[in-house]
Formats: structure tokens, sequence, C-alpha cells
């Protein structure tokens, strides 16, 4: 399941939010090698410190992260901006309301194998850019500014996405990095969805989150064929092409 | 000009805070326009002193400001507890009542007037934290439907309350934020009667970048139209269109 993460919730997920840090440090420090701040086995940095929302991917019982992402408004301190400004100082300065900066989107490849053996981690990825797309949806965000390395944007496409590159810096990891700006709207998620032969909402839900002992969720049900239906006794296997392991299910409240 | 969609609601609101003298006046207008029973500014962390003083306006009976004052329920209530700590405006149905002092609380409040329907907005500027709350009194499937007709506004709104705090607290504007070089071009153009199509023509951009330049460009000058934005930029000359924009 997915679960947006603010603030004031930070103290009902202290394990998703720990192994986040731990993933982080896999990936942007070990893996891409970029030069960003370590602390023991976290990656962590001062906009860690400015009540982020965490975007999570997880399981039903939200013990095991699958992925996540870090999003901050931009008018508030971010950290686009500030990693940008000594190269492009005009590359990541986009000030809204509506425009949101995710930064450190991540999956764990070892996680996702262990649990879903028949996903893919580009197909892990790509999901997860839809999920995102729909809560941001959701919360009214229509664009996404975000941090990529360049083999990334083919990855992009393939998933339905449409980024306009706004620059680039080097020295920051082993590649350059890009900041590039992501439309968040209805045209882009069937888009997405389409490419990626997804046909249900992933997150299906907005910014209220059940307590995770109690997970309720009401079914909602976006086929067109079950619409005249009224109820549904338990809708499980949120729809993903075939081959994939259920991402995530769903529960009468 | 690039075609906006631009709600009478909107407009009025923008004008009648702009033309309030102070900011209680402004949550008045704004709260007759949208038909709400009750506004609330609250600016956290201001000018920093020994005692950290928040900053707060509000339309709630005086008889519950005295008695939300004396019973020192800032520390319980979950409206601010959270909504100085969110990133994403809400509704108060969305907020979990984790103790029994929060559920009374929330009884208190009920009693003395508070009604039961709220969305509170979280406003994030570069060095404060602020949140504007309208509470209302209609029923829960009228307020969902309130709130999914003017989410976008009321959240430009917020803006422009925040604004007008700051204006109000420190007796002077903010300094308007560097336009990056895209947005200015975009400003340029627009200015000079393109729509976004025409502008992504001529600078080469998508469509929604364009639109993305222009929205953020419009923010960074306190503007809810393009026409104002484009209007100021001008006066402040930072456009030419009629000459030159170095750009």
């Amino acid at each position: 399941m997915y679960l947006l993460i603010q603030a004031h919730q930070y103290d009902r997920y202290p394990d998703l939010l720990d192994q986040s840090f731990r993933l982080r440090k896999r990936i942007f420090a070990d893996q891409l090698g970029w030069s960003v701040s370590v602390v023991g086995d976290y990656e962590r940095d001062i906009y860690d410190d400015l009540n982020p929302a965490y975007f999570m991917w997880c399981d039903d019982d939200a013990l095991t992260l699958y992925g996540c992402v870090r999003l901050m408004p931009t008018t508030g301190p971010t950290l686009l901006y500030d990693v940008f400004r000594s190269t492009f100082p005009n590359a990541c300065d986009l000030v809204a309301p509506s425009i949101w900066e995710g930064t450190r989107m991540c999956i764990d490849d070892v996680a996702i194998s262990h649990d879903m053996p028949d996903l893919k981690p580009e197909r892990a990825f790509c999901l997860l850019l839809v999920a995102l797309c729909e809560v941001a949806m959701t919360n009214g965000i229509d664009t996404l500014v975000s941090n990529y390395e360049p083999h990334m944007r083919r990855l992009y496409r393939r998933a339905g996405a449409e980024l306009e590159e706004l620059g680039r810096a080097d020295g920051y990891g082993r590649l350059p990095v890009c900041c590039g700006a992501f439309e968040v709207s209805a045209r882009i998620l069937s888009k997405m969805r389409a490419a990626l032969h997804v046909t249900q909402p992933l997150s299906g839900y907005r910014q209220s989150i059940p307590e995770p002992s109690t997970p309720t969720r009401v079914a909602r049900l976006p086929f067109v064929d079950h619409r005249h239906q009224l109820y549904l006794e338990s809708v499980k296997v949120v729809g993903t092409a075939k081959g994939d392991k259920p991402l995530s299910q769903w529960k009468q409240g | 000009m690039t075609t906006e969609f631009h709600s009478k609601t909107l407009l009025a609101a923008s004008v009648r805070i702009s033309e309030a003298t102070e900011l209680t006046d402004a949550l008045i207008a704004l709260q007759k326009i949208y038909d709400i029973d009750f506004t609330t500014y609250h600016l956290a962390h201001t000018i920093s002193d020994i005692v950290d003083t928040p900053f707060v306006r509000t339309t709630y009976q005086d008889a519950w400001v005295a008695r939300y004052l004396l019973r020192g329920y800032v520390r319980v209530d979950p409206v601010i507890q959270e909504g100085l700590v969110r990133q994403l405006p809400f509704d108060w149905r969305e907020i979990a009542v984790k103790d029994s002092a929060v559920r009374a609380f929330m009884l208190d409040a009920r009693k003395h007037g508070v009604a039961q329907n709220g969305f509170s907005i979280p406003i994030i500027d570069k060095s404060r934290r602020a949140l504007l709350t309208l509470n209302s009194g209609v029923d829960g499937p009228a307020w969902t439907r309130r709130i999914t007709r003017y989410r976008s506004e009321w959240i430009e709104v917020a803006q422009l309350i925040h604004r007008k705090a700051v204006l109000q607290l420190y007796g002077t504007r903010d300094p308007i934020l560097l336009l990056s070089q895209r947005e200015l071009e975009c400003l340029h153009w627009a200015a000079l009667g393109n729509d976004a199509t025409g502008i992504s023509t001529i600078l080469n951009l998508s469509q929604h970048t364009v639109k993305t330049y222009l929205k953020s460009a419009r923010y960074k000058l306190g503007c809810i139209t393009l026409a104002a934005a484009t209007t100021k930029a001008r006066h402040l000359r930072l456009i030419h269109p009629y000459g030159n924009t170095p750009i």
C-alpha cells in the first residue's frame, strides 16, 4: 500500500522512516555515489528536519518499505534550489503552492524481489511514479520538480511521464544530476496507466491514513463495468499487469 | 493574454483583502465571500524574542477566544498542533482524536460556537510557517463539495492573507523573490498578448512548462491574475515588452 506520511504522523511510522533513511543511504551514497550527508547508516539532510511529507510504498502491515520519495512545497526552503543555485542559478527556481519538489525517490529492489519476485525493478519504480502522480493530484499539486540521473529520462518517457529538463549539475555524483519539471494531470495519469497497463488507482485514498493496526479502506470501484454494483465484499489485487504480484489490497472497512 | 479561469469569488476576495486596513477586516470579507462561519490566521514563530509570540487573528466569538487563551488550549488544539507541522491542506475530518484531552477540547469548542467542519491551509514561505483555517457549520457532504470547488482558490487566498499579515506585522513587504530568466521570458511574451500555446512555440517549451513558469512568476509577484503580474513586472521594470527585455 501507499502512505503519505506528514510530520504529525512520524511517530506512528518510526520503522518505515528508519527503513527509508537506510534505503536512501544504500541507494544515493553507496550505489549512485552522490555527495549526500550520511550519518551512520542513515542518509539524512537538513531538509528532513523541516517536516517534509514522505510518500511511502510498503506492505499492507506497514512493516516493509518498498520505496519512498520526499515531498516539499516550493514556497518553502527546497533542496534543489540550494543544490542547483551554484551551477544553474535559474534552473530550479519555480515557486508556487501547487508546485512541489520530490527528492530522494528510490525503491528497495531487495525487499521487492523478496516479496514480489515477478516485479522487475524498472516497473516497480514506474509504479511508484504512477502512485506519486495520483497522490499529487488528489492534493492539488500540478507540477513536481525532481532530480534524476540522465539515463532515467528514458525510463520516465517509457512510463508515460512528461518532463522538461530545467538544468544539470556536474560533480554531485558520478553522473551529472538533472533537475526537471514533471507535469501532474489527469492526462498524464491516464497516459502512464496505459503505458504500464495499470487499470486501477494504486493509492486510492486521500491523505487521511488509517491506523496501521486497523487498515480500513472503503473499496472504490474505478471500473466502468462495476459502477452499478454498490458493494464488493472484498476487493483484492489492485490492477497490475499479468505476472505482477498484488501491490496493495483493498479491504472493506 | 493567456486565458486563465479566475472566478468572481477569487477576484472579489483579492480586492477585498488588499483594500482591508486590518487583517481581521480581510478575514471578515473573506468569510462573507465564501459563506464561511469563522476564519483564523495563525502565524507561528514571529519576531524572535525571548518569548516566541505567535500572531493570531480570528473571527471566533470573543468568549471562545478568551476561554481558549485562559485554558491554554493551544497546547491541545489538534488543528494548530498538526497544522503547523503538516505540509498539505487538510480537512478537519482527517484529524485523528488522540486522547481524551483532545476530545474534551473539541466538545468544548463545539459548545462555544465553533462550527463542526473545517479546512486548514498550511502556508510555508522561505522563513515562516502559518495556518489559515476556515470553519463552517454546513453538513459533511456540503462541506466536501465546497472543498472540492474552492480548494485551489482558498490556497491562493491563504497566500494573499499571509502577505497581508506580514505587511501588517513587519510594516513592510517581503522582498520579491528573484524571477528566473525563463519566468521573465514567459512574462515578456505574455505581456505582448501571447497565450501559453503561443509562448510554448516561441520558446520551444511544453505548454505545461510555460504555464508552470507563469504560475511561479505570478506567485513571486504576489498576483492572482496573469494580467496583474505582467503589469507589475512592467512597473518594476523587470520586463520591457515594447522595448527589448534583456533576457
